[in-house]
């Protein structure tokens, strides 16, 4: 887990983790595969996200308070969106739109800034300073 | 086992004639059920094996099956001697539901002419012949009983079905009671050449040609004859007794040997719970009321309706098989077919090995058991290949359908939406998503059923309510191939309820005409 993971995690983790974790995490648990700790889950989200990205899917933000309520309100976001059938399939996995959106985000911030500071910037509405 | 009273077909004089009351082709769970229904009774029954006590290899010969649709292996999974396919099932009883014997729009040639209220007090009494405790399917309460706690799925679409399980073999259990009844005679090495019927009237069955494989020959003589021969078996013999009705016995209407079902069999998906442990009772046969139960998930009849498909049950499996093989083998369980299944595949066995250690099998997998809908064009036809008795062999072409693609992927989609829904967890799909691919990795799940089937009139099936040919006044049927439908309980419970029933009228009938 770098830094840079870190700070994003606590910027988008008092939802994610109230959560449970479990969107992330859960797809780490195949046979073979160890969690990781408490963190973990953002690999996850990451690895979700970049897929996605890859397969095209679009709705996404870097905006850092955007991201902070989305995170917050994924718990139930996500319920309502598997109730109303707004879901996404990646890599086999059904999702709620509310994941593929936060994990959307997440895998576009990392990968537009590498090798940044991942401190936020508290004047800036982006998530990640440069 | 001694089965002393038995007799050996190849040991009857060529050309005898055998009397009885009752003939019962066949073995299995539905023949077996039968002859011990009659057991000390005042009726005369005959029950006809066509193989030994256990497997022969000629015997099998007879009744090979030609593969002429998708892929299906028809010999695997039968077993021609005394106890039939009951030598090697797996156990697994459930009632058909209550919906399932209704007519649907959605599914041309669905519903049966008897309901679920009908075979109830057969299926009560069918626990008996399996052994499994009591006619209590109460999964909230089985599973607080045993300490287990269900999945948070409430029933609308998704639901947890409890499945009793108990690997009675009808043969070692019931031999003892049919050799000990003076009434009950067991013939093995028996096979049908020819069902016959009454010169005069040419409605009634006057008796069977017999040979064996001894090539002697001999006729048994009855008031009533039952064919309990398999799904394959009983469409067989009806079509192959064509000397009299060229089309063959009940095939006025073209329905013999049509409708050929099985449960299809689609092992795909994965269900990751976010906090709840992998509950032992979805994984595991556990024991209870002296047999054992287990819960699955299945998509429920109002979803079924609601999306147009068919039946959809799912075992969960925690450990994959070599997981649970490796673990009884930790334990001490020495089972020499693990041992050599494990032998077969040392890479698996290193990585389920190093998988174990990490204590994050905390996944369910999906085992899937669809019901295949009712297609005429799946069927058993005769062949053009002849057994050493001069009889064609049967000729299976399976087909399966859009419909049946249809409820595999949505029963997925539908788990996997209220699985996020409830915040139980997340399902990955793994359904192929070309059609075409997905129909090629379904099995069946070597349940024959619907060849003979069931139906109010004789314009839509073969037998009626109470399972004699609509058109020959003393032939019956018994077992799966009596089935219209199948829903997604695997057959058995249900072939020895329909026995039981198939008894109660018989023994009504022996009674109103003074057999007895």
């Amino acid at each position: 887990m770098t830094g840079r993971r870190r700070v994003l995690a606590s910027l988008i983790g008092v939802g994610a983790l109230a959560y449970g974790g479990a969107f992330g995490a859960g797809f780490l648990r195949a046979c073979g595969t160890q969690a990781g700790g408490d963190l973990a889950w953002l690999e996850g989200i990451e690895r979700i996200g970049r897929q996605l990205l890859a397969q095209g899917y679009a709705p996404r933000t870097r905006d850092h308070a955007a991201i902070t309520a989305m995170a917050r309100a994924l718990s139930a976001d996500a319920c309502a969106d598997f109730a109303a059938g707004r879901t996404v399939q990646v890599d086999g996995w059904v999702i709620a739109e509310s994941e593929a959106r936060l994990a959307t985000s997440v895998a576009d911030i990392l990968a537009a800034n590498p090798t940044a500071d991942p401190r936020p910037d508290p004047n800036r509405t982006t998530a990640l300073s440069s | 086992m001694a089965f002393d009273t038995f007799q050996d077909g190849r040991d009857i004089p060529d050309g005898q004639v055998i009397d009885t009351d009752l003939c019962i082709v066949g073995s299995g769970a539905a023949g077996i059920t039968l002859a011990q229904s009659f057991a000390n009774s005042g009726l005369r029954v005959t029950l006809l094996e066509a193989g030994g006590l256990s497997i022969d290899p000629d015997v099998d010969a007879n009744s090979s099956v030609e593969d002429a649709g998708r892929r299906y292996s028809p010999d695997a999974t039968r077993l021609r001697y005394f106890g039939g396919t009951t030598n090697h099932w797996g156990g697994h009883c459930v009632p058909l539901e209550p919906e399932d014997f209704e007519a649907k729009s959605w599914i041309s040639g669905s519903g049966w002419p008897i309901t679920r209220s009908d075979l109830d007090p057969y299926y009560a009494r069918a626990h008996d012949v399996v052994g499994i405790g009591s006619y209590d399917y109460d999964a909230a309460r089985i599973s607080a009983e045993l300490g287990g706690t269900l999945m948070p799925f409430d029933g609308t679409k998704v639901a947890t079905q409890l499945s009793r399980y108990r690997r009675q073999r009808y043969g070692f259990a019931y031999g003892d009671t049919l050799d000990g009844a003076a009434n009950i005679q067991v013939i093995l090495y028996g096979d049908v050449s020819e069902i016959v019927l009454a010169q005069d009237t040419g409605r009634a069955v006057s008796h069977l040609t017999v040979q064996s494989p001894a090539m002697n020959s001999f006729q048994l003589r009855a008031r009533a004859f039952v064919l309990a021969a398999g799904g394959i078996e009983n469409a067989r013999l009806l079509l192959m007794s064509n000397t009299q009705r060229p089309a063959g016995l009940g095939n006025e209407n073209d329905h013999v040997g049509r409708y050929f079902q099985d449960h299809l069999w689609y092992p795909s998906g994965i269900m990751v719970p976010f906090e709840a442990p992998v509950e032992r009772l979805y994984t595991e046969e556990v024991p209870y009321d002296g047999a054992a139960v287990r819960c699955h998930l299945i998509l429920s009849a109002a979803e079924a309706e609601r999306q147009g498909v068919g039946r959809f049950r799912t075992e969960l499996l925690g450990l994959s098989e070599t997981g649970q093989q490796l673990r009884r083998l930790q334990s001490g369980e020495i089972v020499m077919a693990d041992i050599a299944d494990l032998a077969l595949k040392p890479i698996t066995v290193g990585n389920t090995f190093a998988c174990q250690g990490d204590q994050r099998n905390d996944a369910y997998r999906f085992q899937n058991y669809i019901q295949q809908v009712p297609n005429p064009d799946s069927r058993i036809t005769l062949s053009q290949a002849r057994d050493a008795y001069g009889r064609p062999q049967a000729r299976l072409d399976w087909r399966i359908s859009r419909l049946d693609q249809d409820c595999i992927v949505k029963a997925h989609q539908i788990i996997a939406q209220e699985a996020g829904r409830l915040g139980f967890g997340r399902v990955r799909i793994e359904v192929e998503e070309d059609p075409d691919i997905l129909l090629d990795g379904v099995l069946g799940g070597a349940h024959h059923m619907g060849t003979t089937r069931m139906s109010a009139s004789a314009s839509e099936g073969v037998c009626n309510a109470d399972c004699r040919v609509h058109s020959v006044d003393n032939l019956y049927l018994a077992g799966s191939s009596v089935f219209p439908t199948c829903g997604y309980p695997n057959p058995t419970l249900t072939i020895t309820a329909m026995a039981l029933r198939l008894a109660d009228h018989l023994e009504t009938r022996a009674t109103r005409e003074g057999w007895i």
